[in-house]
């Protein structure tokens, strides 16, 4: 008895932890071509859309002036402000934090990887409010929250390209937008 | 006409007139014992078999449950892209929870 209940033991234990590895994120497939020792330059420019009030983009690179034009019709936003912009020179990931609407901030994570000379994937893109210092305090035995990104996606990107990355609610007359260009290197 | 097939039968019984030795009456006696026991051992065997299997079963049901969402409020978000007939490419979220 004892003989058959050891390996019918192990055959009920076998699938759990093969099931284990199946559950665990994957992470992004290893190429070819390393991004280790190359880095990507990247153009972040963060844009506050409103469905009233005036235009406010005074000193918005060009390729991120086209992609608000291209998007007015598309998107129920009539009107863009100007937040922040920056340039963020990256190996595998990194972030870089832009101001939003005071005293709003935001880290912009990124992390890629070329998929070919002229394309890369962005495998994390995530815009997550810096929790601004200063607030109530928490009780006792209370943990803070989490922070929770307003944007969390994925997706490839042309060198010289610029997508318009954002968040809002169904309907609603305010929205983050994200213009980000995968600059050429040069 | 059975009486006189019981009677052919017990002339030529090859064990007629023999008894059993002592040797022979303790292991018949022991097989008979065992017989005896052996359905008791069988159900107990299937007893913790049965046990063992639904101990895994469980161990392997809350493993799988889905953890508790970090943010009770956190409706489903919903994420469309679309290019805009001048060719830039949009990724926008739709979130019911979304601030500035």
């Amino acid at each position: 008895m004892k003989r058959l209940l050891l390996p019918l033991l192990l055959l009920i234990a076998v699938p759990l932890f093969a099931s284990d590895v199946e559950t665990t994120p994957a992470p992004p497939a290893p190429i070819a071509t390393s991004s280790s020792g190359h880095t990507q330059l990247f153009q972040v420019v963060l844009v506050r859309g409103a469905t009233s009030g005036a235009e406010e983009l005074v000193g918005i690179p060009k390729n991120a002036e086209k992609a608000i034009r291209d998007i007015h019709d598309f998107l129920p936003f009539k009107s863009y402000k100007l937040l922040d912009s920056g340039l963020l020179r990256i190996d595998d990931s990194g972030k870089i934090r832009l101001d939003g609407v005071p005293p709003q901030q935001y880290d912009i994570d990124v992390a890629w990887r070329p998929v070919s000379a002229n394309k890369l994937t962005i495998w994390n893109f995530q815009v997550v409010p810096v929790r601004i210092p200063g607030g109530v305090p928490l009780g006792k035995g209370i943990a803070p929250q989490a922070d929770r990104p307003v944007i969390d996606t994925s997706f490839t990107i042309d060198v010289g390209e610029t997508i318009v990355v954002g968040s809002s609610k169904l309907g609603g007359d305010v929205a983050l937008v994200v213009l980000f260009t995968a600059l050429p290197n040069r | 006409m059975n009486d006189e097939l019981i009677s052919l039968l017990r002339q030529h019984d090859p064990a007629s007139g023999k008894a059993l030795t002592e040797f022979d009456r303790t292991r018949i006696l022991h097989r008979a014992q065992e017989a005896r026991r052996t359905p008791h051992r069988r159900w107990l065997a299937s007893f913790a078999l049965a046990a063992v299997v639904i101990f895994v079963a469980a161990i392997a049901v809350f493993r799988h449950e889905p953890p508790a969402p970090a943010h009770v409020q956190t409706a489903r978000q919903r994420q469309i892209q679309y290019a805009t007939p001048g060719g830039t490419r949009i990724v926008w979220t739709l979130d019911p929870n979304f601030h500035m």
